[in-house]
Protein backbone atom coordinates (compact mmCIF):
# COMPACT_ATOMS: atom_id res chain seq x y z
CA UNK A 1 0.00 0.00 0.00
CA UNK A 2 3.02 2.90 0.90
CA UNK A 3 4.77 1.57 -2.57
CA UNK A 4 1.50 2.28 -4.26
CA UNK A 5 1.03 5.93 -2.09
CA UNK A 6 4.59 6.47 -2.94
CA UNK A 7 4.29 5.97 -6.52
CA UNK A 8 1.03 7.70 -6.67
CA UNK A 9 3.06 10.62 -4.84
CA UNK A 10 6.26 10.44 -7.56
CA UNK A 11 3.92 10.49 -10.80
CA UNK A 12 2.11 13.30 -9.32
CA UNK A 13 4.82 15.64 -7.82
CA UNK A 14 7.96 14.77 -10.05
CA UNK A 15 10.70 17.42 -9.93
CA UNK A 16 10.96 19.76 -12.53
CA UNK A 17 13.18 22.54 -12.96
CA UNK A 18 11.51 26.08 -12.62
CA UNK A 19 12.73 27.17 -16.35
CA UNK A 20 10.36 24.32 -17.83
CA UNK A 21 7.08 25.71 -16.25
CA UNK A 22 8.36 29.54 -17.33
CA UNK A 23 9.11 28.32 -20.64
CA UNK A 24 5.38 26.62 -20.57
CA UNK A 25 4.01 30.11 -19.33
CA UNK A 26 5.51 31.83 -21.80
CA UNK A 27 4.73 29.68 -24.73
CA UNK A 28 0.93 29.66 -23.54
CA UNK A 29 1.45 33.63 -23.15
CA UNK A 30 2.48 34.22 -26.78
CA UNK A 31 -0.78 31.93 -28.03
CA UNK A 32 -3.12 33.57 -25.69
CA UNK A 33 -1.96 36.93 -26.96
CA UNK A 34 -1.59 36.50 -30.39
CA UNK A 35 -4.92 34.82 -30.26
CA UNK A 36 -6.53 38.01 -28.61
CA UNK A 37 -4.99 40.29 -30.38
CA UNK A 38 -5.48 39.13 -33.42
CA UNK A 39 -9.44 38.88 -32.69
CA UNK A 40 -9.99 41.71 -31.08
CA UNK A 41 -11.86 43.64 -33.71
CA UNK A 42 -14.01 40.48 -34.10
CA UNK A 43 -14.60 40.06 -30.39
CA UNK A 44 -15.22 43.52 -29.70
CA UNK A 45 -17.72 43.35 -32.54
CA UNK A 46 -19.38 40.09 -31.02
CA UNK A 47 -20.70 42.03 -28.23
CA UNK A 48 -22.99 44.08 -29.96
CA UNK A 49 -24.73 41.16 -31.47
CA UNK A 50 -28.30 41.28 -30.74
CA UNK A 51 -29.37 40.13 -27.32
CA UNK A 52 -31.60 37.26 -28.61
CA UNK A 53 -28.83 35.32 -30.01
CA UNK A 54 -27.33 35.72 -26.61
CA UNK A 55 -26.75 31.90 -24.81
CA UNK A 56 -24.06 32.11 -22.04
CA UNK A 57 -22.21 29.32 -21.87
CA UNK A 58 -19.16 28.76 -18.86
CA UNK A 59 -18.89 31.71 -16.11
CA UNK A 60 -20.48 33.99 -18.25
CA UNK A 61 -23.97 32.32 -17.23
CA UNK A 62 -24.01 34.28 -14.12
CA UNK A 63 -25.59 37.06 -17.07
CA UNK A 64 -29.03 36.73 -18.02
CA UNK A 65 -28.19 39.47 -20.50
CA UNK A 66 -25.33 40.47 -22.68
CA UNK A 67 -23.07 43.32 -21.49
CA UNK A 68 -23.45 46.88 -22.80
CA UNK A 69 -20.33 46.55 -25.80
CA UNK A 70 -17.98 49.05 -24.02
CA UNK A 71 -17.42 46.80 -20.88
CA UNK A 72 -16.90 43.96 -23.28
CA UNK A 73 -14.17 45.96 -24.85
CA UNK A 74 -12.86 47.28 -21.61
CA UNK A 75 -12.24 43.55 -20.56
CA UNK A 76 -10.71 41.93 -23.91
CA UNK A 77 -7.93 45.53 -23.77
CA UNK A 78 -7.46 44.03 -19.89
CA UNK A 79 -6.94 40.92 -20.74
CA UNK A 80 -4.52 41.62 -23.40
CA UNK A 81 -2.76 43.97 -20.81
CA UNK A 82 -2.09 41.12 -18.51
CA UNK A 83 -1.25 38.70 -20.62
CA UNK A 84 1.81 40.87 -21.55
CA UNK A 85 2.39 41.00 -17.70
CA UNK A 86 1.24 37.48 -17.46
CA UNK A 87 4.37 36.63 -20.58
CA UNK A 88 6.66 39.31 -18.68
CA UNK A 89 6.39 37.37 -15.49
CA UNK A 90 5.66 40.81 -13.39
CA UNK A 91 3.53 40.31 -10.37
CA UNK A 92 2.56 36.98 -11.26
CA UNK A 93 1.21 35.99 -7.69
CA UNK A 94 -1.17 38.83 -8.86
CA UNK A 95 -1.40 39.10 -12.40
CA UNK A 96 -1.20 35.26 -13.14
CA UNK A 97 -4.88 34.12 -11.67
CA UNK A 98 -6.08 37.58 -12.80
CA UNK A 99 -4.77 36.96 -16.35
CA UNK A 100 -5.94 33.01 -16.38
CA UNK A 101 -9.62 34.60 -15.08
CA UNK A 102 -9.98 37.66 -17.67
CA UNK A 103 -9.19 35.09 -20.32
CA UNK A 104 -11.33 32.89 -19.00
CA UNK A 105 -14.52 35.39 -19.17
CA UNK A 106 -13.90 36.85 -22.62
CA UNK A 107 -13.34 33.65 -24.31
CA UNK A 108 -16.96 32.19 -22.40
CA UNK A 109 -18.09 35.12 -23.94
CA UNK A 110 -16.80 35.03 -26.97
CA UNK A 111 -18.71 31.76 -27.41
CA UNK A 112 -21.82 32.90 -25.86
CA UNK A 113 -23.93 33.18 -28.75
CA UNK A 114 -25.28 29.92 -30.12
CA UNK A 115 -21.94 28.18 -30.43
CA UNK A 116 -19.32 26.92 -28.71
CA UNK A 117 -16.23 26.17 -30.72
CA UNK A 118 -13.78 23.60 -28.80
CA UNK A 119 -10.70 25.07 -30.28
CA UNK A 120 -9.77 27.26 -27.63
CA UNK A 121 -10.40 24.90 -24.24
CA UNK A 122 -7.31 23.56 -24.05
CA UNK A 123 -5.69 27.12 -23.79
CA UNK A 124 -7.85 27.87 -21.39
CA UNK A 125 -7.25 25.27 -18.72
CA UNK A 126 -3.55 25.66 -19.37
CA UNK A 127 -3.66 29.40 -18.98
CA UNK A 128 -5.54 28.42 -15.70
CA UNK A 129 -2.88 26.09 -14.41
CA UNK A 130 0.13 28.35 -15.36
CA UNK A 131 -2.14 31.28 -13.70
CA UNK A 132 -2.17 29.61 -10.11
CA UNK A 133 1.26 28.28 -10.24
CA UNK A 134 4.92 29.24 -9.79
CA UNK A 135 5.61 29.70 -13.28
CA UNK A 136 7.04 33.08 -13.02
CA UNK A 137 9.73 31.86 -10.78
CA UNK A 138 12.22 31.70 -13.70
CA UNK A 139 12.75 33.53 -16.87
CA UNK A 140 10.57 36.40 -15.63
CA UNK A 141 10.94 39.95 -14.42
CA UNK A 142 9.82 38.75 -11.37
CA UNK A 143 13.05 36.31 -11.12
CA UNK A 144 15.07 39.02 -12.38
CA UNK A 145 13.92 41.59 -9.13
CA UNK A 146 14.56 38.29 -6.85
CA UNK A 147 17.83 37.25 -8.52
CA UNK A 148 18.63 41.18 -7.32
CA UNK A 149 18.34 40.48 -3.62
CA UNK A 150 19.34 36.62 -4.06
CA UNK A 151 21.63 35.38 -6.55
CA UNK A 152 20.37 31.94 -5.76
CA UNK A 153 18.44 30.02 -8.95
CA UNK A 154 15.04 28.11 -7.91
CA UNK A 155 16.08 24.62 -7.37
CA UNK A 156 13.99 21.69 -9.09
CA UNK A 157 10.93 20.94 -7.38
CA UNK A 158 7.72 19.30 -7.09
CA UNK A 159 5.94 22.97 -7.16
CA UNK A 160 6.78 23.30 -10.73
CA UNK A 161 6.77 19.14 -11.55
CA UNK A 162 2.90 19.56 -10.62
CA UNK A 163 1.81 22.25 -12.24
CA UNK A 164 3.38 20.62 -15.93
CA UNK A 165 2.15 17.10 -15.02
CA UNK A 166 -1.41 18.55 -14.39
CA UNK A 167 -1.30 20.11 -18.30
CA UNK A 168 -0.34 17.42 -19.41
CA UNK A 169 -3.06 15.12 -17.67
CA UNK A 170 -5.78 17.66 -18.45
CA UNK A 171 -4.91 17.52 -22.27
CA UNK A 172 -5.14 14.07 -22.39
CA UNK A 173 -8.12 13.90 -19.98
CA UNK A 174 -9.43 16.32 -22.94
CA UNK A 175 -8.64 14.13 -25.95
CA UNK A 176 -9.63 10.97 -24.39
CA UNK A 177 -13.02 12.93 -23.83
CA UNK A 178 -13.37 13.72 -27.15
CA UNK A 179 -12.74 9.44 -28.03
CA UNK A 180 -15.77 8.47 -25.89
CA UNK A 181 -17.85 10.92 -27.03
CA UNK A 182 -17.49 9.41 -30.24
CA UNK A 183 -17.63 5.37 -28.74
CA UNK A 184 -20.86 6.86 -27.08
CA UNK A 185 -22.33 8.24 -29.71
CA UNK A 186 -24.87 6.51 -31.93
CA UNK A 187 -22.17 5.21 -34.26
CA UNK A 188 -20.45 2.90 -31.06
CA UNK A 189 -17.01 1.79 -32.07
CA UNK A 190 -18.31 1.73 -36.13
CA UNK A 191 -17.23 5.33 -36.16
CA UNK A 192 -13.47 3.78 -37.21
CA UNK A 193 -14.46 2.53 -40.32
CA UNK A 194 -14.31 6.50 -41.02
CA UNK A 195 -17.28 6.78 -42.69
CA UNK A 196 -18.95 9.11 -40.50
CA UNK A 197 -15.75 11.17 -40.30
CA UNK A 198 -16.48 11.32 -44.13
CA UNK A 199 -19.44 12.72 -44.32
CA UNK A 200 -18.58 15.21 -41.37
CA UNK A 201 -15.96 16.30 -43.54
CA UNK A 202 -18.22 16.71 -46.59
CA UNK A 203 -21.18 18.51 -44.30
CA UNK A 204 -17.92 20.37 -43.28
CA UNK A 205 -16.96 21.52 -47.29
CA UNK A 206 -20.40 22.15 -48.08
CA UNK A 207 -21.40 24.40 -45.70
CA UNK A 208 -18.14 25.96 -46.49
CA UNK A 209 -18.85 26.55 -50.02
CA UNK A 210 -22.48 27.16 -49.41
CA UNK A 211 -21.70 30.09 -46.72
CA UNK A 212 -18.91 31.82 -48.44
CA UNK A 213 -16.05 29.81 -46.12
CA UNK A 214 -12.22 28.59 -47.22
CA UNK A 215 -12.83 24.74 -48.04
CA UNK A 216 -10.04 22.39 -48.33
CA UNK A 217 -9.75 22.29 -52.23
CA UNK A 218 -8.56 18.32 -51.86
CA UNK A 219 -11.41 17.31 -50.10
CA UNK A 220 -13.63 16.68 -53.71
CA UNK A 221 -10.70 14.09 -54.85
CA UNK A 222 -10.31 12.75 -50.98
CA UNK A 223 -14.11 12.22 -50.88
CA UNK A 224 -13.76 8.62 -52.98
CA UNK A 225 -10.61 7.33 -50.96
CA UNK A 226 -12.17 5.85 -48.50
CA UNK A 227 -9.46 4.06 -47.08
CA UNK A 228 -8.51 7.17 -46.03
CA UNK A 229 -10.90 7.98 -43.80
CA UNK A 230 -10.90 4.92 -42.95
CA UNK A 231 -7.16 5.38 -41.49
CA UNK A 232 -7.65 8.42 -39.87
CA UNK A 233 -10.60 7.11 -38.02
CA UNK A 234 -8.71 4.16 -36.93
CA UNK A 235 -5.81 6.51 -35.74
CA UNK A 236 -8.03 9.29 -34.09
CA UNK A 237 -9.07 6.79 -31.79
CA UNK A 238 -5.67 5.66 -30.88
CA UNK A 239 -4.85 9.21 -30.04
CA UNK A 240 -7.70 10.19 -28.54
CA UNK A 241 -8.81 6.92 -26.34
CA UNK A 242 -5.32 5.93 -26.02
CA UNK A 243 -4.06 9.18 -24.50
CA UNK A 244 -3.91 8.43 -20.88
CA UNK A 245 -1.49 6.27 -21.72
CA UNK A 246 0.49 9.43 -22.82
CA UNK A 247 0.70 9.68 -18.55
CA UNK A 248 2.71 6.71 -18.40
CA UNK A 249 6.44 7.12 -19.08
CA UNK A 250 7.91 9.68 -20.95
CA UNK A 251 8.42 7.71 -24.77
CA UNK A 252 4.56 7.12 -24.50
CA UNK A 253 4.25 10.50 -23.74
CA UNK A 254 6.04 11.93 -26.34
CA UNK A 255 5.08 9.57 -29.27
CA UNK A 256 1.19 10.49 -28.42
CA UNK A 257 2.43 14.19 -28.22
CA UNK A 258 3.21 13.74 -31.93
CA UNK A 259 0.79 11.41 -33.51
CA UNK A 260 -1.34 14.29 -31.78
CA UNK A 261 0.31 17.31 -33.43
CA UNK A 262 0.57 15.26 -36.60
CA UNK A 263 -3.22 14.27 -36.02
CA UNK A 264 -4.49 18.12 -35.90
CA UNK A 265 -1.72 18.54 -39.42
CA UNK A 266 -3.81 15.94 -41.05
CA UNK A 267 -7.29 17.61 -40.39
CA UNK A 268 -6.37 20.81 -41.75
CA UNK A 269 -4.76 19.14 -45.17
CA UNK A 270 -7.94 16.95 -45.49
CA UNK A 271 -11.17 19.46 -43.81
CA UNK A 272 -9.25 22.86 -43.43
CA UNK A 273 -10.32 23.04 -39.87
CA UNK A 274 -7.92 25.27 -38.06
CA UNK A 275 -7.48 23.86 -33.94
CA UNK A 276 -4.89 26.74 -33.78
CA UNK A 277 -3.48 26.26 -30.71
CA UNK A 278 -2.78 22.43 -31.19
CA UNK A 279 -1.52 22.98 -34.61
CA UNK A 280 1.20 25.40 -32.74
CA UNK A 281 2.47 22.34 -30.46
CA UNK A 282 2.14 24.37 -27.20
CA UNK A 283 -0.36 21.80 -25.55
CA UNK A 284 2.20 19.25 -26.19
CA UNK A 285 4.79 21.13 -24.71
CA UNK A 286 4.59 19.44 -21.24
CA UNK A 287 5.61 16.25 -22.27
CA UNK A 288 9.12 17.61 -23.52
CA UNK A 289 12.00 19.23 -21.79
CA UNK A 290 11.45 22.72 -22.96
CA UNK A 291 13.81 24.36 -20.28
CA UNK A 292 16.62 23.38 -22.88
CA UNK A 293 15.50 25.51 -25.68
CA UNK A 294 16.04 28.99 -23.64
CA UNK A 295 19.26 27.28 -22.78
CA UNK A 296 20.49 26.36 -26.12
CA UNK A 297 19.97 30.09 -27.31
CA UNK A 298 22.05 31.21 -24.79
CA UNK A 299 24.95 29.01 -25.27
CA UNK A 300 24.28 29.97 -29.13
CA UNK A 301 24.85 33.77 -28.08
CA UNK A 302 27.74 32.85 -25.99
CA UNK A 303 29.20 31.25 -29.10
CA UNK A 304 28.35 33.56 -31.03
CA UNK A 305 29.85 36.40 -29.00
CA UNK A 306 33.07 34.15 -28.19
CA UNK A 307 33.84 33.98 -31.78
CA UNK A 308 33.21 37.63 -32.26
CA UNK A 309 35.43 38.27 -29.44
CA UNK A 310 38.47 36.16 -31.42
CA UNK A 311 37.61 37.67 -34.37
CA UNK A 312 38.52 41.16 -33.01
CA UNK A 313 41.42 40.35 -30.67
CA UNK A 314 45.18 41.68 -31.74
CA UNK A 315 46.75 38.20 -32.33
CA UNK A 316 43.38 37.62 -35.10
CA UNK A 317 44.33 40.77 -36.56
CA UNK A 318 47.96 39.83 -37.07
CA UNK A 319 47.26 36.97 -38.41
CA UNK A 320 45.37 38.65 -40.73
CA UNK A 321 47.89 40.87 -41.69
CA UNK B 1 6.06 0.23 9.53
CA UNK B 2 8.08 1.38 7.28
CA UNK B 3 9.43 4.71 7.11
CA UNK B 4 7.31 7.64 6.45
CA UNK B 5 5.74 7.34 2.67
CA UNK B 6 7.45 10.68 1.91
CA UNK B 7 10.19 10.32 4.39
CA UNK B 8 12.94 9.54 1.43
CA UNK B 9 11.26 12.45 -1.41
CA UNK B 10 13.49 15.26 -1.47
CA UNK B 11 10.86 17.95 -1.15
CA UNK B 12 11.79 22.20 -1.69
CA UNK B 13 9.85 25.00 -1.63
CA UNK B 14 10.57 27.63 -4.60
CA UNK B 15 13.06 28.91 -2.70
CA UNK B 16 14.85 25.81 -2.27
CA UNK B 17 14.49 25.50 1.40
CA UNK B 18 13.64 22.15 2.86
CA UNK B 19 10.43 21.18 5.47
CA UNK B 20 9.50 18.66 7.18
CA UNK B 21 7.63 15.76 5.53
CA UNK B 22 4.05 16.20 7.34
CA UNK B 23 4.85 19.75 6.30
CA UNK B 24 5.54 19.25 2.49
CA UNK B 25 2.46 16.40 3.09
CA UNK B 26 0.00 19.24 3.77
CA UNK B 27 1.36 21.74 1.24
CA UNK B 28 1.15 19.20 -1.71
CA UNK B 29 -1.90 18.13 -0.79
CA UNK B 30 -3.47 22.14 -0.34
CA UNK B 31 -1.56 21.94 -4.36
CA UNK B 32 -3.04 18.93 -5.26
CA UNK B 33 -6.63 19.28 -4.59
CA UNK B 34 -7.32 21.93 -6.55
CA UNK B 35 -5.52 20.34 -9.76
CA UNK B 36 -7.53 16.99 -9.09
CA UNK B 37 -10.65 18.84 -9.15
CA UNK B 38 -9.73 20.58 -12.29
CA UNK B 39 -9.00 16.93 -13.65
CA UNK B 40 -12.33 15.91 -12.44
CA UNK B 41 -13.96 18.61 -13.96
CA UNK B 42 -11.98 17.95 -17.42
CA UNK B 43 -13.51 14.22 -17.12
CA UNK B 44 -17.04 14.85 -15.82
CA UNK B 45 -18.43 16.26 -18.86
CA UNK B 46 -18.43 12.52 -20.22
CA UNK B 47 -21.45 11.84 -18.59
CA UNK B 48 -22.96 14.35 -20.79
CA UNK B 49 -23.36 11.44 -23.23
CA UNK B 50 -25.83 9.80 -21.52
CA UNK B 51 -27.66 12.09 -20.92
CA UNK B 52 -31.33 12.48 -23.28
CA UNK B 53 -30.63 16.56 -23.70
CA UNK B 54 -26.97 16.61 -23.55
CA UNK B 55 -25.24 19.94 -23.08
CA UNK B 56 -22.02 21.18 -24.09
CA UNK B 57 -20.26 23.84 -22.12
CA UNK B 58 -16.64 25.78 -21.70
CA UNK B 59 -14.03 25.16 -20.55
CA UNK B 60 -15.31 21.99 -19.83
CA UNK B 61 -16.91 20.02 -22.34
CA UNK B 62 -17.95 16.23 -23.73
CA UNK B 63 -16.17 17.49 -27.22
CA UNK B 64 -19.65 16.61 -29.24
CA UNK B 65 -17.78 17.39 -32.76
CA UNK B 66 -17.69 14.46 -35.31
CA UNK B 67 -19.44 11.87 -32.51
CA UNK B 68 -23.13 12.60 -34.58
CA UNK B 69 -24.57 9.89 -37.36
CA UNK B 70 -25.55 10.83 -40.64
CA UNK B 71 -27.25 10.30 -43.35
CA UNK B 72 -26.08 10.32 -47.03
CA UNK B 73 -27.45 13.56 -47.72
CA UNK B 74 -27.35 17.52 -45.49
CA UNK B 75 -29.52 19.78 -44.96
CA UNK B 76 -27.83 23.26 -45.17
CA UNK B 77 -29.50 26.77 -44.39
CA UNK B 78 -27.13 29.58 -46.52
CA UNK B 79 -27.94 32.88 -48.18
CA UNK B 80 -28.23 33.09 -51.94
CA UNK B 81 -27.53 36.54 -54.38
CA UNK B 82 -29.78 36.90 -57.52
CA UNK B 83 -28.02 39.18 -60.39
CA UNK B 84 -30.94 40.77 -62.55
CA UNK B 85 -30.60 37.80 -64.99
CA UNK B 86 -31.39 35.21 -62.26
CA UNK B 87 -28.15 33.84 -61.86
CA UNK B 88 -27.11 32.33 -58.02
CA UNK B 89 -24.42 33.85 -56.40
CA UNK B 90 -22.93 32.89 -53.03
CA UNK B 91 -23.19 35.34 -50.13
CA UNK B 92 -21.09 35.32 -47.27
CA UNK B 93 -21.71 34.17 -44.14
CA UNK B 94 -20.27 37.91 -42.95
CA UNK B 95 -23.25 39.51 -43.86
CA UNK B 96 -25.23 37.98 -41.19
CA UNK B 97 -23.06 37.54 -38.43
CA UNK B 98 -19.54 38.69 -37.11
CA UNK B 99 -18.98 34.97 -35.17
CA UNK B 100 -17.22 32.92 -37.51
CA UNK B 101 -18.44 31.15 -39.95
CA UNK B 102 -20.11 28.21 -37.83
CA UNK B 103 -21.61 30.37 -35.03
CA UNK B 104 -22.97 32.54 -37.54
CA UNK B 105 -24.66 29.51 -39.33
CA UNK B 106 -25.73 28.54 -36.26
CA UNK B 107 -27.69 31.83 -35.38
CA UNK B 108 -29.12 31.89 -39.41
CA UNK B 109 -30.57 28.50 -38.08
CA UNK B 110 -31.80 30.09 -35.18
CA UNK B 111 -33.49 32.57 -36.53
CA UNK B 112 -35.67 30.79 -39.40
CA UNK B 113 -36.35 27.89 -36.35
CA UNK B 114 -37.68 31.09 -34.78
CA UNK B 115 -39.57 32.45 -37.80
CA UNK B 116 -36.65 35.81 -38.32
CA UNK B 117 -35.89 34.92 -41.84
CA UNK B 118 -37.43 38.22 -42.90
CA UNK B 119 -35.72 40.20 -40.30
CA UNK B 120 -32.38 38.44 -41.60
CA UNK B 121 -33.27 38.75 -44.97
CA UNK B 122 -33.27 42.56 -44.51
CA UNK B 123 -30.21 43.28 -42.03
CA UNK B 124 -28.39 41.01 -45.53
CA UNK B 125 -30.09 42.78 -47.93
CA UNK B 126 -29.26 46.36 -46.57
CA UNK B 127 -25.67 45.20 -45.73
CA UNK B 128 -24.95 43.52 -49.69
CA UNK B 129 -26.75 47.14 -51.04
CA UNK B 130 -23.71 48.45 -49.39
CA UNK B 131 -21.22 46.52 -51.21
CA UNK B 132 -19.40 48.02 -54.59
CA UNK B 133 -17.56 45.46 -55.96
CA UNK B 134 -18.42 42.43 -57.79
CA UNK B 135 -20.64 40.07 -57.30
CA UNK B 136 -22.61 41.87 -54.36
CA UNK B 137 -22.93 45.06 -56.81
CA UNK B 138 -24.94 42.72 -59.14
CA UNK B 139 -27.54 41.31 -56.58
CA UNK B 140 -30.76 42.14 -56.91
CA UNK B 141 -32.54 39.87 -54.76
CA UNK B 142 -31.58 37.86 -51.29
CA UNK B 143 -32.82 34.56 -50.32
CA UNK B 144 -32.83 32.89 -47.21
CA UNK B 145 -33.04 29.16 -48.00
CA UNK B 146 -32.79 25.62 -46.76
CA UNK B 147 -31.31 22.53 -48.75
CA UNK B 148 -31.02 19.10 -48.71
CA UNK B 149 -27.80 17.88 -50.77
CA UNK B 150 -26.86 13.91 -51.61
CA UNK B 151 -23.00 13.87 -50.84
CA UNK B 152 -22.44 11.87 -53.36
CA UNK B 153 -23.93 13.80 -56.06
CA UNK B 154 -22.66 17.13 -54.14
CA UNK B 155 -18.66 15.74 -54.71
CA UNK B 156 -19.38 13.90 -58.50
CA UNK B 157 -20.04 17.48 -59.79
CA UNK B 158 -23.79 17.82 -59.12
CA UNK B 159 -24.73 20.70 -57.08
CA UNK B 160 -28.52 20.69 -57.48
CA UNK B 161 -30.23 20.53 -54.68
CA UNK B 162 -32.38 17.94 -54.42
CA UNK B 163 -35.15 20.13 -52.46
CA UNK B 164 -34.59 24.07 -51.99
CA UNK B 165 -37.26 26.09 -49.29
CA UNK B 166 -36.79 29.68 -49.44
CA UNK B 167 -37.50 31.03 -46.12
CA UNK B 168 -37.48 34.90 -47.03
CA UNK B 169 -36.50 37.11 -50.17
CA UNK B 170 -35.91 40.72 -50.23
CA UNK B 171 -34.78 42.81 -53.55
CA UNK B 172 -32.29 45.29 -53.04
CA UNK B 173 -33.35 48.62 -53.86
CA UNK B 174 -29.66 50.62 -53.73
CA UNK B 175 -29.50 53.98 -52.74
CA UNK B 176 -33.92 53.20 -51.19
CA UNK B 177 -34.76 50.71 -48.89
CA UNK B 178 -35.07 47.27 -48.65
CA UNK B 179 -38.09 45.61 -49.87
CA UNK B 180 -39.23 42.38 -48.89
CA UNK B 181 -40.84 40.09 -51.58
CA UNK B 182 -41.68 37.71 -49.66
CA UNK B 183 -40.54 33.66 -49.32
Amino acid sequence: MNRLLRLLYEFWFPEAPAARLAVLRILVGIFTFCLVAANYFKWVEIGSTSPALFKPVGVVAVLSQPLPPGVNQILIVATLIANILFLLGWRHRFNGPAFAALLLWIISYRLSWSMIYHSMHLAVLHALVLGVSPAADALSLDARRRSGRDAQQPASAWQYGFPIRLISAVTVIAYFVTGVAKVAGPLGWSWASGEALRSQVAADAIRKELLGGSGSPLFYWLYNQAWLFATMGALTFAVELGAPLALLNKRLGRTWAFMAFLMHWGIVFIMAIEFRYHLSGIPYASFFDVERVPAWFKGLRVRRTGRLIAAQSPATQAVKT
Amino acid sequence: MSEPILGSIDLRTSQGAFHGSRHALLRKGLTGLPGFLLMGATLAPVAQNWNPTPKDNFPFSYYPMFSEKRSDTYVVSYLVGLDGRGNRHTISYSFAGSGGLNQTRRQINRLIREGKADTLCRSVASAVAKEVATPYSDIVTVQIVTARFRFADYFAGNKTPMTEQVHASCRIARGERTTEVGP
